[in-house]
């Protein structure tokens, strides 16, 4: 197969793919920022909330030496160890003044970094990943002065607070857009796998639909192989209806040079494709073998052709009736090789025989014995030939179609046509499934064997 | 529903109890290794009790009949027992049911191993 068929299809999928891919990838960094964005600056407002309170606590109580100020910081962080990790008050020297908390390990901020939060009295804030949880770390600027400290404004003076704070989780600061993010992830997330999944699929489909191609071409081949109305030189009417596009049924009729009818109807055993080039196979050896026929009989024909479809395996076979019917003589000679019984209605009787006489079935026996009949017909006789999808085309109901049902059309069908017979017969079996589709591959044959006028230069042996 | 295979053994001969659809695919391929197995394991004396077989299609009776083949080529026998109806009917309308022996009832086709010999 051609694997650059559908150059569109694969375009556009090549398009969703992209596509997809770009939305994983901007919804991972677009959650990075989110989370950074939020949970940083939520952290540096609870950080400078945290400052102030330190702030109006020292300034309501007075502190101003750096031992009172250990003290007070010691308290405030007592029970606190889920929120705050650490707070640390730094002199503009560099000089930690007071600390408490429980320290991640980290560099005490650089001499340039307090002295810019100190003269701009602006905060700085970074998020860094601790061992238990996130922690933004907030440096902060400190109003109150403590002895032996030079205040603030002076050079050397003022001193910072760095804050540990263990962030919260962004999904709890911000929850629909966390969830909003999940549900976009995931779609992005199908939307490439089942893009990858038809890719990958593709070829295998492509290769189904030319195989449906190939096969509704074997079904046609297969429906210009069945006779003609005018083959054979009889009335005849027939139908081939395979369960799938294509069967293992067929029927034939035709005219051997001797002048006599072949009639044919055979089942090979199982459906679809391999029963219909097993089919062809036994079509061809039937016609063969038919057109060769000496005057030894069919019983051996059908013992030839045993031989041949047999194999040590075989596991596959064909039922097959076989008729010559002499319309001078008037008379039907036939093999049944385990088939359903056709029947023959002879105008007089209007009562049906079954053509039983014959063997087992063809291709699975070694040395398989047959037995032929042969009939003398005193006036016209109908002959109905079917295969198994007729009796077992099975009705909603699950009941099976069955030779009883057969029997009234046929009977009271003994005056029409052959393809009148034909078309009952099949309404008769499309009422009984009720539009159902029939389980195996149904065939109907129906021939009507009139007496050719003999001429009297020309008698009958 | 596919095909259920066990065995059990009456004197010398294996009785093979099938239940289920013996139709292609699982079914025929089921049976297929089974009876290989049983050959190759030395059973001679086979008897194939169908009394759970609901249905089979063309295939089933191919196989049977290619089961038929494995044990007598290995010089063994295979008899058939409790078909079902539809069953039955298949053999007779194919004409195979000259291949097998088939019996109702497991002690006539285990004695029927023993008049033999």
């Amino acid at each position: 197969m051609n694997h650059n068929e559908f150059p569109w299809f694969k375009t556009a999928m090549a398009v969703a793919a992209g596509v997809a891919t770009l939305l994983l990838v901007d919804n991972f960094f677009m959650y990075r920022y989110v989370t950074d964005r939020f949970v940083r600056y939520e952290g540096l407002q609870q950080a400078v909330t945290e400052v102030h309170s330190l702030e109006s606590q020292l300034r309501r109580e007075h502190v101003d030496t750096l031992d009172n100020l250990q003290r007070v910081l010691t308290a405030r962080l007592q029970d606190r160890n889920e929120e705050i990790a650490w707070m640390i008050v730094i002199a503009a020297s560099g000089q930690v003044q007071a600390s408490s908390g429980i320290m991640e390990p980290h560099a005490l901020p650089s001499a340039d970094r307090i002295r810019a939060v100190i003269e701009r009295g602006e905060s700085d804030s970074t998020l860094r990943d601790a061992s238990r949880r996130r922690i933004l770390i907030a440096l902060l600027p400190m109003k109150r002065h403590f002895q032996p400290q030079p205040p603030l404004g002076t050079p050397g003076g003022g001193s910072v607070v760095e804050v540990g704070l263990y962030l919260q989780p962004v999904e709890s600061i911000v929850n629909p857009l966390g969830r909003n993010l999940l549900i976009s992830t995931l779609a992005a997330f199908l939307l490439l796998t089942s893009i990858i999944v038809s890719l990958l699929r593709m070829p295998g489909y492509v290769r189904g639909r030319m195989l449906e191609n190939q096969v509704h071409l074997a079904r046609s081949v297969q429906r210009r192989l069945l006779p003609e109305t005018a083959a054979g030189g009889i009335e005849f009417a027939g139908e081939c209806l395979p369960a799938d596009e294509v069967g293992g049924d067929f029927f034939d009729v035709f005219r051997t040079n001797a002048g006599e009818t072949v009639l044919v109807l055979a089942d090979i055993s199982g459906k679809g494709l391999p029963a219909a080039i097993r089919m062809g196979v036994v079509h061809g050896a039937i016609r063969a073998l038919s057109l060769a026929k000496e005057d030894s009989g069919i019983a051996c024909m059908a013992e030839r052709l045993n031989d041949q479809l047999r194999d040590e395996n075989s596991r596959e076979f064909v039922t097959l009736f076989w008729a010559f019917y002499n319309p001078k003589r008037h008379d039907l000679l036939y093999v049944n090789a385990g088939h359903l019984p056709p029947l023959l209605v002879a105008s007089m009787s209007g009562e049906p025989r079954r053509l039983e006489t014959g063997g087992p079935v063809l291709g699975l026996l070694p040395k398989a014995r047959y037995q032929e009949e042969c009939i003398n017909l005193d006036g016209d006789a109908t002959l109905i030939a079917y295969s198994d999808g007729l009796l077992e085309a099975t009705s909603p109901a699950g009941e099976e179609f069955g030779e009883s049902r057969l029997l009234p059309v046929v009977r009271g069908s003994m005056r029409q046509s052959a393809q009148e017979v034909l078309r009952h017969v099949m309404e008769e079996a499309d009422r009984f499934m009720e539009g159902g589709r029939a389980h195996d591959d149904l065939t109907v044959l129906i021939a009507k064997l009139t007496r050719e006028p003999t001429t009297p230069s020309q008698p009958a042996p | 529903m596919s095909l259920n295979l066990t065995t059990h053994e009456n004197g010398e001969v294996t009785i093979l109890d099938a239940s289920g659809k013996l139709t292609l695919g699982e079914g025929t391929s089921s049976l297929r290794t089974k009876i290989r197995e049983m050959v190759e394991s030395g059973s001679r004396r086979i008897v194939l009790n169908m009394n759970g077989v609901t249905y089979m299609d063309s295939s089933g009776l191919g196989e049977l009949v290619a089961s038929h083949t494995t044990v007598t080529r290995a010089g063994g026998e295979i008899k058939l027992l409790n078909l079902a109806k539809g069953v039955d009917d298949l053999l007779k309308l194919t004409k195979l049911y000259t291949v097998f022996e088939t019996y109702e009832d497991e002690a006539s086709v285990v004695d029927s191993f023993s008049v033999a010999k």
